[in-house]
């Protein structure tokens, strides 16, 4: 499918402060691409300089097949004339304008006449649920209804790219939960592409078509779907970043991989390639666990009810390990372990890594 | 022999009950959580505990002292009843250095300096904080101020300890830390916690006992594990993790799902109190329900509306009838597309009456 | 898409057009008359001569006009200090009946003129014809006056009386945004009340009472109104009005002046060394005691107390702003001053006079009158351009605006009113000396400070996401500053404009020094006429000062209120 926006080579930094180096990006029409990445590494920036609040000290934007700004020719458009709807963290809806205000602005400054500016706003407003709330300002209403407010806003003069900027990290949980689905429905309907930025793996993984993971120095790890993302991490900083993580020391002992400095053997196919250590990734869903039976012999370290599951910490040879079962499979299958419990462990899934960059990432 | 008690303990704000006829008893040593939405009443009960509030009617005990009875015009003030307490912005004192802010305290009880040297220093070995001992807590940051404050309210030996949604500022890992933390601590002071909180996993990780209140009323008061499988009623159902209600009605003697053309399967048991009921919820958790087949006895027919890949979890919205459930399974169980048919199994539903709450 | 290419950062665009002409408004209007001073201070036909400014210092009447305004603002501040500390610990952490109305009440000093409010005073307290001194005389056959406001003691009383609610302001703000936690886990520590004001409350409000206390620091030593009210009689100058004295007796000669600049760079130096001493206060100081679920908090409970310190509160009310209003209303009323206050002897001649038909009286109101509005509308407008350009662009030349910015700060009006005519009378082409515009001009140097705070307050809140909003809903830069931004600063120009149309309507002490007999205005006249022996004139023109005022304020409040919803 056809690029709608592309970085090339795009350079950034403010004084010594190198955010960008050389990055380059391409996004498809009609996806929802989600670039993810831990605080302050840069993905705001990127997105102000899509969006045309910055410009690139070096390299090439274009979007829509157009220059929009080229570091070599100086060529540089507007943020007004680049055709995007933009959503912000703090909602940035305009405190002094109604709800119909807001969403009718963008339309008022394209001059379309007004009957059409009625019916489209109108219209908006029904589709983000802000129906009967047209004249109340934006004091009046709630974090999500101005989030509200605000996607309506940056849809409602047909955008070719809408770009969200952690639009919701300022909203609670619950709703914090709803309205990604609102979103994701959205760019459905509209067939829109959406750039998404955030630090937020859950919902990047629940919106996304690809993801894009930058780590903190402004590099790109990996672009991917989010289920090659999870299931194929292309390294332990992707690995790790995308959810709970155990990493468990290994050793060669007598031309077997056991776990830390003891004699157990890891029940999994061994590593191949060059590192002078290993370690072995696998998320808590990975775990098998057994109050009998085959594999690694640990001990309940600390056992923790949270409601909806059991959280144990299992020691085995010296290394830890966590691991969460589901409370009513825990009852139903004698799976209830008390502080000081043996039991066996099995893996459904395992990775290896180089454990270099355990130390990189731990550093962070 | 408990150690605290509430004995019908009630506050009124000029008309409104804050809290009502609250009795609570705790043993020596327990962690005591108060759960419920804002406005329940569980910070002006810990208020009331610290004394910062009087009582409307009722008795506050501790051990053998009897520190707030209105009946009797008997009140302690809260510099009086050896308490500790945590608060959720931290309140630590910034004029003062993080040594300072922890022999505070132990300055008031006129101890002798090398006690109150000792015990200062105790008390910030055992928070992690010897090493920030002279630096302002200004320097700190959020996870180290709480640790003072904690170190503060432990330097003293408190009777009970009241914490006060003390992890509620910090980042979530660092929650969970200083949850780890607490708990290792009240394991070696073997002092009574009292905690108030929003968040139910922090109640159910830490607590010895839960209490969950709404409006001014306690709702159940049991172990985290009761709480959680034999929840009181529909309010305590709904407010400890993710829930689904689903509306089944009466046709003839067969229940249906609101909207389906198909009767609930054999194997799902009405109970017998939902009888007579013309519109009742069957309730569920997102991870109490399975996906199966035509073939299971308890297979409910629907069609997935909506399916997230969340990493460990995939979340799906199932329609049933024209009811909408939440179902979430493990990234390794097989489940179907969106779109598609299928059908789903409740392993532990729950009934309640459509007008309960 | 609609292709146009802007080239950025390419020479001299609109930003800098705008920076550029910031500059020249501050420069002009501020820098440019500051540095004037130092310049004829330290330079005499044209070389540099500190001998003749440490001479000019160690002259006995200069040397003691210094020592007057240190003793005088040092005993002001610290009565303001402890007067203003203790009624916002009354208001905020006790059980004090009618708390939230006694706060208000609190506030009225900071609109009564302290020159108004030494005139009444010396009308009931100087020592030979007082009201309460000739009372007191009668009532039990003294032959010497009991007090004598003409004094160190009288001036600084008086002082206080008018200036404490800069502290009471700071103080109360910090009091009220504490958080109550911090004085609740001190009592669970097993702290009792008493201490925790002691080790808790009042050192962590210490920044808030250092600050107002500097402020009132600042104020006092350039102040004018009340030391030429009560201290020239008895010979008591201050740097103000020794430098009013001076160049008004000799008609603005070479040696006054010279003298005048000397006094007011040891102004400008203490000024800037209070604003940096303020500063340093309230950075370290600054503490994070902000935050939490709020509650109510603690009370101490005053019990036996309470109602007596409640009188105390209104008496003092009463004695300082209710006696002193009331007296010049009466003796605005009277024919002739010394008459008994008695019905008889009361009529509202002496205000249809002045209003209508005292030609000296009404051209003082239109002037002031006029002069505020003008003052007000001109540097609100250049109040928000420069403070957009401070606080919202980036340009390069900006850090020279900030300095600048920070400078009507720190000028005390005095050494405005000297430097404006150095610099407008003539020497550098322009002369506006003895025309109205010279004061008008000197408004808006002094009163620039006020349009800054408040429109870069406004300017704050306007978060930089608002403005990109619009222009990424395709908005130019100039439609998104017509449609977001000057909609949401309108209440912060709003307050900038009365903020000095008030102020700028009673103004004395800059007017005092470029008035000419034609452009008196309301403070000048109060003053003069006072000191040409016409004190009923003088009362009454007071008496309609503080309606203008008291009217203003209303509407301001009602504004602020309306533009709060």
């Amino acid at each position: 499918m056809e690029d709608i926006i592309k970085v090339e080579g795009v350079c950034k930094a403010y004084g010594d402060h190198k955010v960008h180096e050389k990055l380059d990006l391409n996004i498809k029409k009609g996806e929802c691409f989600t670039l993810l990445g831990p605080s302050g590494c840069g993905k705001t920036v990127l997105i102000r300089l899509i969006a045309g609040h910055e410009t690139p000290d070096e390299g090439k934007i274009i979007i829509d097949n157009t220059v929009v700004a080229d570091s070599a020719t100086g060529e540089y458009i507007v943020p007004e004339r680049r055709g995007l709807g933009i959503v912000f963290q703090d909602y940035a809806v305009w405190p002094h304008m109604t709800v119909t205000e807001n969403v009718a602005y963008p339309l008022k400054m394209e001059k379309r006449p007004k009957a059409e500016i009625d019916q489209l706003v109108q219209r908006m407003i029904e589709i983000v649920g802000m129906k009967g709330l047209e004249k109340r300002l934006p004091s009046e209403l709630s974090g999500g209804q101005q989030q509200r407010v605000a996607l309506a806003r940056a849809l409602v003069a047909d955008p070719s790219v809408m770009l969200l900027d952690e639009p919701l990290s300022n909203l609670d949980a619950n709703l914090r939960e709803e309205m990604r689905f609102e979103i994701k429905a959205l760019q459905r309907q509209f067939g829109i592409t959406v750039m998404y930025v955030t630090h937020d793996q859950e919902v990047a993984l629940a919106i996304s078509d690809r993801i894009g993971i930058m780590d903190a120095e402004g590099k790109l790890r990996q672009i991917g779907t989010p289920y090659e993302i999870f299931e194929r991490p292309a390294d332990l900083f992707v690995f790790k970043f995308m959810g709970i993580a155990n990493f468990l020391k290994a050793n060669k002992n007598a031309g077997k991989w056991c776990v830390g400095t003891g004699s157990q053997e890891i029940p999994w196919e061994g590593p191949t390639g060059n590192a002078a250590e290993w370690v072995c990734g696998f998320r808590p869903s990975d775990v098998a666990i057994n109050r009998e039976g085959q594999g690694l012999k640990g001990v309940v370290k600390r056992s923790n009810f949270l409601g909806n599951t059991m959280d144990y910490l299992i020691e085995i040879d010296g290394e830890q390990l966590r691991t969460e079962v589901e409370t009513h499979e825990a009852i139903t299958q004698n799976l209830m372990f008390k502080e000081g419990d043996e039991l066996f462990i099995t893996f459904r899934a395992l990775h290896w890594f180089d454990a270099a960059q355990l130390k990189e990432v731990e550093e962070f | 022999m408990s150690y605290i008690r509430l004995v019908n303990v009630t506050k009124k704000f000029g008309d409104v009950t804050a809290v009502n006829n609250l009795n609570v008893e705790l043993g020596k040593g327990e962690c005591f959580s108060m759960l419920g939405p804002s406005g329940c009443g569980k910070t002006t009960t810990l208020r009331m505990v610290a004394g910062f509030e009087d009582l409307s009617d009722g008795e506050v005990w501790v051990g053998d002292r009897l520190l707030s009875c209105p009946r009797k015009n008997h009140y302690t003030p809260p510099e009086d009843r050896n308490f500790g307490m945590v608060f959720q912005a931290f309140a630590v004192w910034p004029h003062m250095s993080v040594y300072e802010n922890v022999a505070f305290p132990l300055r008031l009880r006129k101890l002798p300096p090398a006690e109150i040297d000792k015990r200062t220093k105790d008390a910030l070995q055992a928070t992690n904080l010897t090493k920030a001992a002279n630096d302002s807590p200004a320097d700190l940051s959020g996870g180290g101020k709480q640790r003072v404050a904690l170190a503060r309210a432990l330097a003293i030996n408190p009777d009970v300890m009241l914490l006060d949604e003390p992890l509620s500022s910090l980042d979530p890992h660092l929650r969970e830390e200083m949850r780890f933390e607490l708990h290792d601590l009240q394991k070696k002071y073997g002092f009574n916690i009292i905690y108030v909180t929003h968040d139910q996993s922090e109640a159910m990780a830490l607590s010895d006992k839960i209490l969950v209140m709404k409006l001014g009323v306690m709702q159940q008061i049991d172990t985290p594990l009761n709480i959680y499988n034999n929840p009181a009623n529909k309010f305590v159902f709904s407010f400890i993790g993710v829930s689904s209600f689903t509306d089944v009605e009466w046709r003839g003697t067969q229940a249906y799902v609101k909207g389906s053309n198909s009767p609930l399967p054999s194997g799902i048991i009405v109970p017998d109190r939902m009888k007579g009921e013309e519109v009742f919820n069957l309730a569920s958790r997102p991870s109490t329900i399975k996906f199966t087949t035509a073939s299971d006895e308890m297979g409910v027919p629907g069609q997935v509306i909506r399916k997230a890949f969340l990493g460990e979890i995939v979340d799906y919205l199932v329609r049933v009838g024209d009811q909408d459930i939440r179902v979430q399974i493990g990234r390794r169980e097989p489940g179907p597309e969106a779109g598609e048919g299928c059908y789903i199994k409740f392993l532990r539903p729950f009934w309640y009456k459509a007008n309960e709450d | 898409m609609a292709k146009g290419t802007i080239k950025q950062d390419s020479g001299f665009g609109v930003a800098q057009l705008i920076l550029l002409v910031s500059i020249l408004v501050l420069v002009i209007f501020v820098a440019w008359p500051v540095l004037l001073i130092l310049f004829n201070a330290f330079f005499v036909d044209g070389s540099f001569n500190y001998r003749d400014f440490y001479a000019v210092l160690t002259e006995p009447e200069t040397f003691q006009a210094l020592k007057n305004s240190l003793i005088i603002a040092s005993m002001t501040t610290i009565g303001s200090t402890i007067v203003g500390t203790f009624f916002a610990w009354l208001v905020t952490r006790t059980d004090l009946p009618y708390k939230t109305f006694m706060k208000s009440l609190f506030l009225v000093p900071f609109m009564l003129p302290s020159f108004i409010g030494a005139l009444a005073w010396k009308m009931l307290l100087s020592p030979n014809s007082g009201y309460i001194n000739k009372f007191l005389m009668d009532m039990f056959n003294l032959q010497e006056p009991v007090f004598n406001i003409y004094t160190y003691m009288g001036i600084s009383a008086v002082e206080v009386m008018y200036l404490f609610p800069f502290v009471f302001i700071q103080v109360c703000g910090a009091l009220e945004r504490m958080d109550p936690t911090l004085e609740e886990s001190a009592r669970i520590s097993g702290a009792g009340l008493f201490t925790i004001t002691r080790k808790i409350t009042i050192p962590l409000v210490m920044p808030s009472i250092m600050s107002g206390a500097l402020l009132i620091m600042l104020y006092s030593m350039a102040h004018f109104g009340t030391v030429a009210m009560l201290g020239i009689e008895q010979g008591i100058y201050n740097v103000p009005t020794l430098i009013y004295e001076k160049i008004h007796q000799s008609g603005g000669s070479f040696e006054s002046i010279r003298t005048g600049t000397v006094l007011a760079t040891v102004l400008v130096v203490s000024a800037a060394c209070i604003i940096w001493a303020n500063q340093k206060v309230l950075s370290r100081g600054h503490y994070q005691i902000i935050g939490g679920k709020s509650f109510r908090p603690m009370e101490l409970k005053l019990r036996g107390l309470r109602w007596p310190l409640l009188i105390f509160c209104l008496a003092y009310i009463g004695f300082t702003i209710v006696l002193p209003t009331v007296v010049i209303f009466l003796v605005g009323g009277v024919s002739t001053y010394g008459l008994p206050l008695t019905w008889e002897n009361l009529s509202l001649d002496n205000y249809k006079y002045i209003l209508f038909e005292y030609d000296v009286t009404r051209d003082a109101i239109f002037n002031s009158v006029a002069l505020g509005l003008a003052a007000a509308l001109i540097t609100m407008f250049a109040g928000v351009i420069i403070s957009y350009v401070i606080v919202k662009m980036k340009v390069r030349g900006k850090g020279i605006l900030e300095f600048l910015g920070m400078l009507p700060f720190s000028v005390p009006g005095s050494v405005i009113a000297l430097g404006v005519i150095l610099a407008w009378s003539g020497q550098f082409g322009i002369n506006l000396y003895n025309t109205v515009w010279i004061i008008l001009v000197a408004y808006i140097a002094r009163y620039m400070a006020f349009s800054l705070k408040a429109n870069s307050a406004a300017l704050e809140q306007v978060h930089d996401s608002l403005m990109e909003a619009s222009r990424s809903c395709g908005a130019t830069m100039w439609q998104s500053l017509k449609d977001i931004v000057i909609p949401l600063v309108r209440p912060g120009m709003i307050s900038a404009f009365f903020l000095i149309f008030l102020p700028a309507l009673r103004e004395l002490t800059v007017s005092i020094m470029l008035y000419a007999p034609t452009t008196r205005t309301i403070g000048v006249a109060i003053y003069t006429l006072n000191e040409d022996g016409e004190t009923v004139m003088s009362t009454a023109l007071a008496g309609i000062a503080l309606i203008l005022i008291v009217v203003g304020q209303t509407l301001i409040n009602h504004f602020t209120k309306k533009a709060g919803e």
